[in-house]
Protein backbone atom coordinates (compact mmCIF):
# COMPACT_ATOMS: atom_id res chain seq x y z
CA UNK A 1 0.00 0.00 0.00
CA UNK A 2 2.87 2.07 0.90
CA UNK A 3 4.21 1.79 -2.27
CA UNK A 4 1.20 2.72 -4.21
CA UNK A 5 0.55 5.83 -1.61
CA UNK A 6 3.93 7.00 -2.39
CA UNK A 7 3.46 6.82 -6.25
CA UNK A 8 0.48 8.94 -6.04
CA UNK A 9 2.31 11.35 -3.25
CA UNK A 10 2.07 14.20 -5.47
CA UNK A 11 -0.33 13.53 -7.93
CA UNK A 12 -2.95 16.14 -8.76
CA UNK A 13 -4.55 14.99 -12.13
CA UNK A 14 -7.14 12.78 -12.02
CA UNK A 15 -8.21 10.50 -12.58
CA UNK A 16 -5.96 8.08 -11.52
CA UNK A 17 -6.50 4.98 -13.77
CA UNK A 18 -6.94 1.31 -12.24
CA UNK A 19 -4.01 0.44 -14.96
CA UNK A 20 -2.03 2.98 -13.22
CA UNK A 21 -2.01 1.19 -10.35
CA UNK A 22 -1.43 -2.10 -11.57
CA UNK A 23 1.42 -1.26 -13.68
CA UNK A 24 2.90 -0.13 -10.43
CA UNK A 25 2.27 -3.14 -8.57
CA UNK A 26 3.23 -5.56 -11.29
CA UNK A 27 6.84 -3.16 -12.33
CA UNK A 28 7.35 -3.55 -8.19
CA UNK A 29 7.91 -7.43 -8.27
CA UNK A 30 4.43 -7.37 -5.67
CA UNK A 31 3.00 -10.25 -7.77
CA UNK A 32 3.89 -11.79 -11.12
CA UNK A 33 0.47 -10.95 -12.84
CA UNK A 34 -2.25 -9.42 -11.78
CA UNK A 35 -5.65 -10.11 -14.07
CA UNK A 36 -8.86 -8.10 -13.64
CA UNK A 37 -12.31 -9.45 -15.55
CA UNK A 38 -15.27 -7.69 -15.62
CA UNK A 39 -18.04 -10.12 -15.06
CA UNK A 40 -22.16 -10.40 -15.50
CA UNK A 41 -23.00 -10.49 -12.14
CA UNK A 42 -25.88 -9.13 -10.44
CA UNK A 43 -24.15 -5.81 -7.96
CA UNK A 44 -27.05 -6.68 -6.05
CA UNK A 45 -25.63 -10.11 -4.87
CA UNK A 46 -21.97 -9.15 -5.42
CA UNK A 47 -19.77 -6.18 -6.49
CA UNK A 48 -16.23 -7.75 -7.06
CA UNK A 49 -13.55 -9.98 -5.61
CA UNK A 50 -9.94 -10.72 -5.51
CA UNK A 51 -8.22 -14.25 -5.56
CA UNK A 52 -4.77 -14.31 -5.14
CA UNK A 53 -3.33 -17.78 -6.04
CA UNK A 54 -0.06 -19.85 -6.38
CA UNK A 55 -0.20 -22.01 -9.77
CA UNK A 56 2.33 -25.05 -9.30
CA UNK A 57 4.26 -26.18 -12.06
CA UNK A 58 5.03 -29.50 -12.11
CA UNK A 59 7.31 -30.89 -9.06
CA UNK A 60 10.42 -29.02 -9.60
CA UNK A 61 8.84 -25.63 -11.24
CA UNK A 62 8.14 -22.45 -9.30
CA UNK A 63 4.82 -21.39 -8.16
CA UNK A 64 3.56 -18.57 -10.08
CA UNK A 65 1.81 -15.69 -7.74
CA UNK A 66 -1.69 -14.50 -9.13
CA UNK A 67 -4.14 -12.23 -8.46
CA UNK A 68 -7.33 -12.84 -10.02
CA UNK A 69 -10.22 -9.24 -9.27
CA UNK A 70 -13.48 -9.65 -10.71
CA UNK A 71 -16.14 -6.75 -10.82
CA UNK A 72 -19.42 -6.72 -12.21
CA UNK A 73 -19.85 -4.76 -15.46
CA UNK A 74 -23.40 -3.80 -14.47
CA UNK A 75 -22.21 -1.79 -11.99
CA UNK A 76 -21.64 2.15 -13.06
CA UNK A 77 -18.04 2.86 -13.81
CA UNK A 78 -17.34 4.86 -10.48
CA UNK A 79 -18.62 1.84 -9.05
CA UNK A 80 -16.16 -0.65 -10.88
CA UNK A 81 -13.16 1.43 -10.09
CA UNK A 82 -13.99 1.36 -6.43
CA UNK A 83 -14.39 -2.30 -6.41
CA UNK A 84 -11.15 -2.62 -8.46
CA UNK A 85 -9.26 0.10 -6.08
CA UNK A 86 -11.21 -2.06 -2.40
CA UNK A 87 -9.55 -5.75 -4.03
CA UNK A 88 -5.69 -3.79 -4.96
CA UNK A 89 -5.77 -2.71 -0.89
CA UNK A 90 -6.00 -6.68 -0.16
CA UNK A 91 -2.83 -7.46 -1.51
CA UNK A 92 -1.45 -5.77 1.17
CA UNK A 93 -3.25 -7.64 3.65
CA UNK A 94 -1.11 -9.24 6.56
CA UNK A 95 -1.13 -12.96 7.21
CA UNK A 96 -3.52 -12.96 9.94
CA UNK A 97 -5.89 -10.78 7.76
CA UNK A 98 -5.78 -13.17 4.67
CA UNK A 99 -8.56 -15.70 4.08
CA UNK A 100 -6.57 -19.02 2.78
CA UNK A 101 -8.97 -21.63 4.49
CA UNK A 102 -12.38 -23.45 3.75
CA UNK A 103 -13.38 -22.71 7.29
CA UNK A 104 -12.09 -19.00 6.86
CA UNK A 105 -13.96 -18.94 3.40
CA UNK A 106 -17.53 -19.63 4.62
CA UNK A 107 -16.86 -17.70 7.25
CA UNK A 108 -16.52 -14.72 6.20
CA UNK A 109 -18.91 -14.87 3.63
CA UNK A 110 -21.33 -15.57 6.70
CA UNK A 111 -19.83 -12.31 8.62
CA UNK A 112 -20.30 -10.05 5.32
CA UNK A 113 -24.12 -10.62 4.58
CA UNK A 114 -24.45 -10.74 8.63
CA UNK A 115 -23.98 -8.41 11.70
CA UNK A 116 -20.99 -7.44 12.13
CA UNK A 117 -20.95 -7.68 15.99
CA UNK A 118 -21.93 -11.03 17.31
CA UNK A 119 -21.08 -13.50 20.00
CA UNK A 120 -18.99 -15.17 17.76
CA UNK A 121 -15.20 -13.61 17.53
CA UNK A 122 -11.97 -14.68 16.08
CA UNK A 123 -9.88 -14.49 13.24
CA UNK A 124 -13.33 -14.36 10.81
CA UNK A 125 -14.24 -11.30 12.50
CA UNK A 126 -10.70 -9.55 11.91
CA UNK A 127 -10.85 -10.69 8.18
CA UNK A 128 -14.51 -9.19 7.68
CA UNK A 129 -13.29 -6.27 9.73
CA UNK A 130 -10.37 -5.94 7.69
CA UNK A 131 -12.80 -6.75 4.38
CA UNK A 132 -15.01 -3.48 5.54
CA UNK A 133 -12.16 -1.03 5.90
CA UNK A 134 -10.71 -1.95 2.98
CA UNK A 135 -13.26 0.74 1.26
CA UNK A 136 -12.15 3.30 3.14
CA UNK A 137 -8.43 2.86 2.56
CA UNK A 138 -8.63 2.69 -1.05
CA UNK A 139 -9.99 6.16 -1.66
CA UNK A 140 -6.76 7.81 -1.78
CA UNK A 141 -5.96 5.75 -4.02
CA UNK A 142 -8.39 7.51 -6.64
CA UNK A 143 -8.33 10.80 -4.82
CA UNK A 144 -4.51 10.90 -3.62
CA UNK A 145 -3.55 13.34 -0.82
CA UNK A 146 -2.69 16.45 -3.44
CA UNK A 147 -5.53 16.15 -5.34
CA UNK A 148 -7.62 15.96 -2.38
CA UNK A 149 -6.25 19.11 -0.77
CA UNK A 150 -6.88 20.70 -4.16
CA UNK A 151 -10.59 19.74 -4.00
CA UNK A 152 -11.17 20.65 -0.71
CA UNK A 153 -9.64 24.35 -1.50
CA UNK A 154 -12.01 24.45 -4.78
CA UNK A 155 -15.00 23.63 -2.75
CA UNK A 156 -14.49 25.65 -0.18
CA UNK A 157 -14.16 28.74 -2.44
CA UNK A 158 -17.50 27.72 -4.06
CA UNK A 159 -15.34 27.18 -7.20
CA UNK A 160 -16.63 23.38 -7.77
CA UNK A 161 -18.90 21.15 -6.24
CA UNK A 162 -18.68 17.96 -4.45
CA UNK A 163 -20.24 16.53 -7.40
CA UNK A 164 -17.90 18.09 -9.95
CA UNK A 165 -14.69 16.81 -8.14
CA UNK A 166 -16.86 13.47 -8.20
CA UNK A 167 -16.84 13.43 -11.87
CA UNK A 168 -13.38 14.99 -12.80
CA UNK A 169 -11.97 11.65 -10.15
CA UNK A 170 -14.85 9.46 -11.45
CA UNK A 171 -15.62 8.35 -8.01
CA UNK A 172 -19.20 8.08 -6.59
CA UNK A 173 -20.26 11.28 -5.14
CA UNK A 174 -21.08 10.13 -1.42
CA UNK A 175 -17.62 8.62 -1.37
CA UNK A 176 -16.01 12.01 -2.26
CA UNK A 177 -18.37 13.86 0.24
CA UNK A 178 -16.64 11.61 2.95
CA UNK A 179 -13.45 12.86 1.75
CA UNK A 180 -13.97 16.50 1.63
CA UNK A 181 -15.74 16.06 4.80
CA UNK A 182 -13.66 16.92 8.47
CA UNK A 183 -14.81 13.58 9.26
CA UNK A 184 -11.89 12.37 6.57
CA UNK A 185 -9.24 13.12 8.86
CA UNK A 186 -10.83 11.19 11.77
CA UNK A 187 -10.40 8.37 9.62
CA UNK A 188 -7.26 9.02 8.54
CA UNK A 189 -6.11 9.03 12.47
CA UNK A 190 -8.16 5.82 13.06
CA UNK A 191 -6.72 3.91 10.11
CA UNK A 192 -2.82 5.16 10.83
CA UNK A 193 -4.09 4.32 14.65
CA UNK A 194 -4.18 0.34 13.55
CA UNK A 195 -1.08 0.90 11.52
CA UNK A 196 -2.56 0.84 8.34
CA UNK A 197 -1.17 3.07 5.71
CA UNK A 198 -3.35 5.66 4.22
CA UNK A 199 -1.18 8.86 3.38
CA UNK A 200 2.15 9.01 1.52
CA UNK A 201 5.80 9.52 3.51
CA UNK B 1 -24.19 -28.15 -5.56
CA UNK B 2 -24.72 -25.27 -3.63
CA UNK B 3 -23.22 -21.74 -3.53
CA UNK B 4 -20.82 -22.49 -1.16
CA UNK B 5 -19.57 -25.94 -2.40
CA UNK B 6 -19.59 -23.85 -5.57
CA UNK B 7 -17.37 -21.48 -4.22
CA UNK B 8 -15.04 -24.13 -2.20
CA UNK B 9 -14.58 -26.36 -5.54
CA UNK B 10 -13.61 -22.65 -7.35
CA UNK B 11 -10.80 -21.30 -4.97
CA UNK B 12 -9.47 -24.68 -3.82
CA UNK B 13 -8.80 -26.69 -6.80
CA UNK B 14 -5.99 -28.94 -7.86
CA UNK B 15 -3.04 -27.01 -8.44
CA UNK B 16 -3.97 -23.31 -7.41
CA UNK B 17 -3.38 -22.81 -3.46
CA UNK B 18 -5.39 -20.16 -2.31
CA UNK B 19 -3.15 -17.27 -1.03
CA UNK B 20 -6.38 -14.87 -0.17
CA UNK B 21 -9.41 -13.91 -1.09
CA UNK B 22 -12.26 -11.00 -0.34
CA UNK B 23 -15.14 -10.19 -1.17
CA UNK B 24 -16.96 -7.11 -2.07
CA UNK B 25 -20.62 -7.99 -1.49
CA UNK B 26 -23.61 -6.37 -3.30
CA UNK B 27 -25.97 -3.65 -2.41
CA UNK B 28 -29.45 -5.73 -2.35
CA UNK B 29 -30.08 -5.79 1.74
CA UNK B 30 -31.68 -9.16 1.89
CA UNK B 31 -28.94 -10.33 0.36
CA UNK B 32 -27.80 -14.29 2.44
CA UNK B 33 -24.56 -15.54 2.48
CA UNK B 34 -25.75 -18.54 -0.17
CA UNK B 35 -26.24 -15.82 -2.57
CA UNK B 36 -22.95 -14.24 -2.27
CA UNK B 37 -21.23 -17.57 -2.46
CA UNK B 38 -22.79 -18.52 -5.85
CA UNK B 39 -22.01 -15.13 -7.63
CA UNK B 40 -18.96 -15.27 -5.97
CA UNK B 41 -18.44 -18.63 -7.61
CA UNK B 42 -19.82 -17.59 -10.69
CA UNK B 43 -17.62 -14.70 -10.95
CA UNK B 44 -14.18 -15.83 -10.41
CA UNK B 45 -14.65 -19.17 -12.24
CA UNK B 46 -15.69 -16.84 -15.34
CA UNK B 47 -12.02 -14.79 -14.85
CA UNK B 48 -10.74 -18.11 -14.00
CA UNK B 49 -11.78 -19.32 -17.60
CA UNK B 50 -10.65 -16.31 -19.47
CA UNK B 51 -7.05 -16.35 -18.14
CA UNK B 52 -6.72 -19.58 -18.65
CA UNK B 53 -7.76 -19.15 -22.08
CA UNK B 54 -5.77 -16.09 -22.79
CA UNK B 55 -8.20 -13.40 -22.55
CA UNK B 56 -6.08 -10.42 -21.55
CA UNK B 57 -7.20 -8.34 -18.90
CA UNK B 58 -9.42 -5.26 -18.90
CA UNK B 59 -9.38 -2.75 -15.97
CA UNK B 60 -12.26 -0.36 -15.95
CA UNK B 61 -11.51 2.94 -18.19
CA UNK B 62 -12.68 6.11 -18.11
CA UNK B 63 -12.03 7.65 -21.16
CA UNK B 64 -11.56 10.80 -19.60
CA UNK B 65 -8.78 13.24 -19.91
CA UNK B 66 -6.74 14.06 -17.06
CA UNK B 67 -6.92 17.57 -15.52
CA UNK B 68 -6.26 19.39 -12.11
CA UNK B 69 -9.08 20.97 -9.83
CA UNK B 70 -7.45 23.90 -9.46
CA UNK B 71 -8.47 27.00 -11.67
Amino acid sequence: MRLLLDYLSETRELPVEIKELISVLVDAGIQDEIYLRPVNTDPGSLRGAIRQFRKHQGVYGEALWVTHIVYSQNSPLEWQRITCAKEIVHLFDKDIEKTDTIEEVMGLIDKLVGPLTTETFGVVDIQATVDRFAVYKCLPLLLPKAALSDAKLSVSRGELSIQEVAEAACMPSELVSIMISDEWDKVIQLLDSLGEDIEPR
Amino acid sequence: MNGKNKLASVLFADGFELVNVKFFAGTSKNLNAEQLAEAAAAALSEAHTAWMAGVPSQAPETGLTKRTLMA
